[in-house]
């Protein structure tokens, strides 16, 4: 099997738990923090510190209002997150030798 | 970088491929668009386009405002069920489903008052119904391409903004028209429909 040539791996997209992410929010576009944290199961701390390195990247938006008087957070994919995902999808299919993700 | 290595440093592409595979599967269903709504109204729509072709050339006997009123309850009331079989966790905070349910709520809402006055006022005008039915799915098609980032939709909307030029230039609007809208209603409504629900099912 092929191995990762970090010199062409998207760092930021490239941790588990952010491609996870990223993933989830490639076909979704949006979720709150509560069903991510679910769908990933992953701590509040951890999803949280996760999702800081995704938006002081520029690949995903998060905004905060009230529901039922409770906070929530949403989290969006961007425009840019979305073109460096597919970009990564891309790169990770040719180390393997697929021509098309 | 250390951290990326670290965090990664037994993982295989193959395993991280099946990873994204899984959550933009998981993605997709969250998204909770599949397309039943149009496979309803594309094929209530043919239908009833073809059921009206046939009543104005004498196939049938004439039906008149009641087949569109008829049509129209049923599409909503599809609607109604289908919408509130999709769960309530699904359409809160979802971008994707709420633009995609405003697109075509705007659509129904603004055939059903066009209708509605038209009919009460005693000006119901086929080519204007066609044309702004014709106008409104263009639009739609083209707004839940954007929010569910399926570009294929876009060709379907260019389809009903094709159909629309060459109803609004046509000189004689007759009956063959409800033909082409009911044969339309195929690949423009219907076909879009049974591909979404097959993207929201796949496994790709």
């Amino acid at each position: 099997m092929a191995g990762y040539n970090y010199r062409n791996v998207d760092d930021i997209i490239h941790s588990r738990v952010r491609l996870m992410i990223m993933s989830f929010l490639a076909a979704a576009r949006s979720a709150d923090f509560t069903e991510l944290k679910k769908q990933l199961e992953v701590s509040d701390g951890n999803l949280s510190t996760h999702l800081k390195k995704l938006e002081d990247a520029g690949y995903v938006v998060q905004s905060k209002s009230f529901k039922d008087k409770k906070p929530q957070t949403l989290i969006a994919i961007s425009e840019s997150g979305d073109a460096a995902f597919k970009e990564y999808v891309e790169s990770l299919a040719a180390t393997i030798g697929l021509n098309n993700s | 970088m250390i951290e990326t290595q670290e965090q990664s440093g037994d993982r295989q592409p193959e395993a991280d491929i099946a990873l994204i595979r899984n959550m933009m599967m998981a993605g997709r269903k969250r998204a909770g668009v599949d397309g039943a709504h149009l496979v309803l109204w594309g094929a209530l729509l043919m239908g009833t386009f073809l059921m009206q072709y046939s009543s104005v050339v004498g196939y049938i006997p004439k039906m008149g405002p009641a087949l569109w009123g008829g049509m129209m309850i049923i599409g909503w009331l599809g609607s109604f069920y289908l919408g509130r079989k999709i769960p309530r966790a699904h359409c809160e905070h979802n971008i994707a489903l709420t633009g995609y349910t405003s697109a075509w709520l705007a659509v129904g809402i603004t055939m059903a008052a066009y209708f509605i006055t038209s009919t009460l006022s005693g000006q119901p005008d086929n080519r204007t119904i066609t044309v702004l039915s014709a106008g409104t799915f263009g639009s739609a098609f083209f707004v839940i391409s954007h929010v569910l980032n399926v570009k294929l939709l876009r060709f379907v909307a260019v389809g009903w903004w094709a159909i629309m030029v060459y109803m609004v230039q046509l000189k004689n609007f007759d009956a063959e028209i409800l033909l082409v809208m009911g044969f339309a209603c195929g690949p423009l409504i219907l076909v879009p429909g049974l591909f979404l629900r097959r993207l929201a099912g796949s496994e790709q």
